[in-house]
């Protein structure tokens, strides 16, 4: 009788602090939950997958700078894939098995994928080296980076236990849920706005900003490796 | 967009991070404050106020509660529940472990002052054989445990509290069977 309302307690007091999303952690409130958690929890591990994915400036920054220049939706599609099979890929086998690596190296990591594809959508690879490495490969190598991240923050507050793989998929397929919920809005916007001319116009300078924002974020986790955690 | 062009972009983008990672994030996460920004926006406080609560804080107890130290050993018989209380005020702080030797229905909750009927607020609760942990009260009022014993032998519980308490109150009762209660407490 009282799992499931404990269950919506979790939820509502997760949505509570949903905007706590600086750290971007799985927030105080479930991770004190989840370290007692000895059992199957589906629909909540999807929850907290797909929380983490729409709160998660981050990978949404991410998601911008990848679909900004598509607008075939089997190459958005494509690319979607490929991004979301390289971070089930490493988010799975890292929590499998229990990958220990440094959270603030892999978040600094996510902040320069933002920034490699600012500067491909800028097309500097060509116009400053002659090169045009494929863009497929690189979304899935971020994608391995952005699941390692997701293993790292998950792995810090839930451990191996009854319904553990359960867990694990019910939260990678979360990160997905999550992950359409973001693009949507992104997609349409870019839809209507490449119909207008400022959208040729600006592209530079959206891109400059999505690189600007990747070095701001690589930065911020390069300063929380080297001077302990931010803690304002 | 041309090689002076993505050049000057990446070093826009370079300067903007390093610009917002100077001013403001060095300030108001670290309290380190090389441009005086942190001070001028008055970020630098935060930093390193932060920085100190990271090593530790001081709660204060208030002025009406004295800081007191109780252990106390409650039998239960079967059926039998306990509620034991203290009298806190906003902000007191209580450190608190209790062991029974077996599991018991407990819940650990709150009542404001003035509060109507048997209005209380639930703070912890569950089926455990003991429990421990700090508790801050949030509003003054009377906040303790409630034990109840589910099974049909004698149950001891023994609680030790330190911390800024007044006024304990132990009240005892008895249910007749174990369903009249209900399972959520």
């Amino acid at each position: 009788m009282r799992r499931p309302t404990l269950s919506i307690v979790v939820l509502l007091c997760a949505l509570c602090v949903a905007s706590d999303a600086s750290a971007h952690n799985v927030s105080e409130t479930s991770a004190g939950y989840l370290a007692g958690l000895n059992e199957a929890a589906f629909p909540l591990f999807m929850y907290l997958g797909a929380k983490h994915m729409v709160t998660g400036v981050d990978h949404v920054l991410y998601l911008f700078a990848v679909v900004f220049l598509l607008y075939v939706p089997r190459d958005v599609l494509r690319l979607v894939t490929l991004f979301a099979l390289g971070h089930s890929l490493t988010l799975i086998s890292g929590m499998l098995f229990n990958w220990q690596v440094n959270a603030s190296a892999v978040d600094a990591l996510i902040g320069l994928s933002i920034v490699y594809k600012g500067f491909e959508n800028l097309n500097g690879w060509r116009t400053l080296f002659g090169l045009t490495p494929p863009v497929g490969i690189a979304v899935f190598a971020f994608g391995l980076c952005h699941g390692l991240g997701l293993a790292t923050k998950l792995g810090a507050v839930y451990e191996r236990g009854e319904g553990f793989v359960v867990n694990l998929i019910g939260f990678n397929v979360g990160v997905e849920v999550g992950q359409l919920i973001a693009l949507m809005p992104l997609l349409l916007l870019l839809a209507w706005w490449r119909q207008r001319a400022g959208f040729a116009r600006y592209s530079g300078a959206v891109n400059t900003v999505l690189m600007g924002a990747g070095f701001a974020f690589a930065g911020y986790h390069a300063l929380g490796a080297v001077l302990g955690p931010a803690v304002a | 967009m041309s090689r002076t062009g993505i050049i000057a972009a990446i070093g826009c983008a370079l300067a903007l991070a390093v610009l917002l990672l100077v001013s403001v994030v060095l300030p108001a996460e670290y309290g380190i404050d090389p441009l005086g920004t942190g001070r001028l926006l008055g970020l630098s406080e935060l930093g390193a106020r932060a920085q100190q609560d990271d090593l530790g804080r001081v709660v204060s107890g208030s002025a009406d509660n004295r800081h007191q130290e109780e252990r106390v050993r409650f039998e239960l018989a079967p059926f039998e529940s306990v509620e034991h209380s203290y009298r806190m005020m906003a902000g007191d702080v209580l450190v608190f472990s209790w062991q029974a030797d077996a599991e018991v229905v407990f819940n650990l909750h709150a009542v404001p002052d003035g509060a109507p009927g048997d209005y209380a607020v639930g703070i912890r609760d569950g089926r455990e054989p003991g429990d421990a942990g700090a508790y801050r009260a949030r509003f003054n009022g009377r906040h303790g445990w409630f034990w109840e014993n589910r099974t049909e032998r004698v149950l001891s519980i023994e609680l030790v509290v330190a911390g800024f308490v007044s006024e304990p109150l132990t009240e005892s009762a008895s249910f007749s069977q174990p369903g009249t209660l209900k399972d959520a407490l």
